[in-house]
């Protein structure tokens, strides 16, 4: 078993040979990576504000964060990481010649609408609760980041629809893969800002 | 019987395994403890390199790449730190 192990952590996707080790390959597309680490430092200003906030006001805030609902939140991290597993084997399984890369884009975009449907009904019941962006500023915080983060799911949705139809074409064209495995890049991107951006503002006070 | 179970399923397991941990943390403390809000942050930190490193693919990535998401990772997990601390 050991040496399945070692064999599976080796190889690459849709490849049973080794991987280069050194030097090794840009994943997606250079650019992709100027837009995606551009995005990561933007949400590490927005993590460090929040920091910054608690830092000026401890009680304010986490006395305001005790009016979220943080289980929604357990459950929306639980569904942005499924879907995190689900792409890297749609993108893995595409052009195999059978309907497993369309499937299980098809659960990703399950995944991505059970995240959007939950935080507008998160959304909702801060808001019925008397909970608004007015209300200071660790809810304006609250609502602006989190909205920002929703609007990169809701493109990341859009993007998942694409690599679904992608998925369907019998014989992907090299441009066709390359573009889902961008796709990909983009949603674990969309994952992994939402591991830091949750336990900032429902949890660590 | 043998089970296979590949390098990004086991990742996404550690993840989720994470996750409860960070829910169990979080939502048992008492007040705001400083050890407990590290904590948080380590995980959450170690969870981020985790989806970089193996679902992004970055760990087979050029090494200025990984050098950059590396470097992402420690340097904002430091001012988060510094920041909890400070506070």
């Amino acid at each position: 078993m050991g040496t399945d192990v070692m064999a599976t952590l080796h190889a690459p996707p849709g490849s049973g040979s080794p991987a280069p080790r050194r030097g090794g390959r840009i994943p997606g597309e250079e650019g992709l990576w100027v837009f995606i680490l551009g995005d990561m430092a933007i949400f590490a200003l927005f993590f460090g504000t929040i920091a910054v906030t608690r830092g000026q006001d401890p009680a304010m805030f986490d006395a305001a964060q005790q009016h979220l609902h943080p289980w929604l939140g357990i459950v929306n991290t639980a569904l942005l990481l499924t879907g995190s597993l689900l792409v890297v084997h749609g993108v893995r399984r595409l052009g195999d010649g059978t309907a497993a890369s369309s499937r299980l884009f098809a659960l990703t975009l399950v995944c991505a609408l059970g995240f959007v449907a939950i935080k507008v009904a998160e959304y909702s019941l801060l808001v019925g609760e008397g909970h608004t962006g007015a209300t200071n500023d660790f809810f304006m915080y609250y609502f602006v980041f989190t909205g920002i983060h929703l609007a990169h799911l809701v493109i990341g949705t859009v993007v998942v629809a694409f690599l679904l139809r992608v998925a369907r074409t019998p014989e992907p064209t090299e441009g066709q893969r390359r573009f889902v495995e961008c796709g990909g890049i983009y949603w674990h991107m969309v994952d992994l800002l939402w591991l830091v951006l949750f336990p900032l503002l429902y949890l660590i006070r | 019987m043998t089970v296979r179970i590949d390098r990004q399923t086991a990742v996404w397991m550690f993840l989720v395994g994470a996750t409860v941990l960070t829910a169990v943390l979080g939502l048992e403390q008492h007040g705001g403890s400083t050890a407990v809000g590290l904590a948080l942050l380590v995980i959450a930190f170690v969870k981020v390199r985790l989806v970089a490193l193996h679902f992004m693919e970055v760990r087979d990535a050029p090494l200025a790449l990984r050098l950059l998401v590396e470097g992402y990772v420690v340097v904002t997990l430091v001012v988060l730190v510094v920041l909890r601390v400070a506070s």
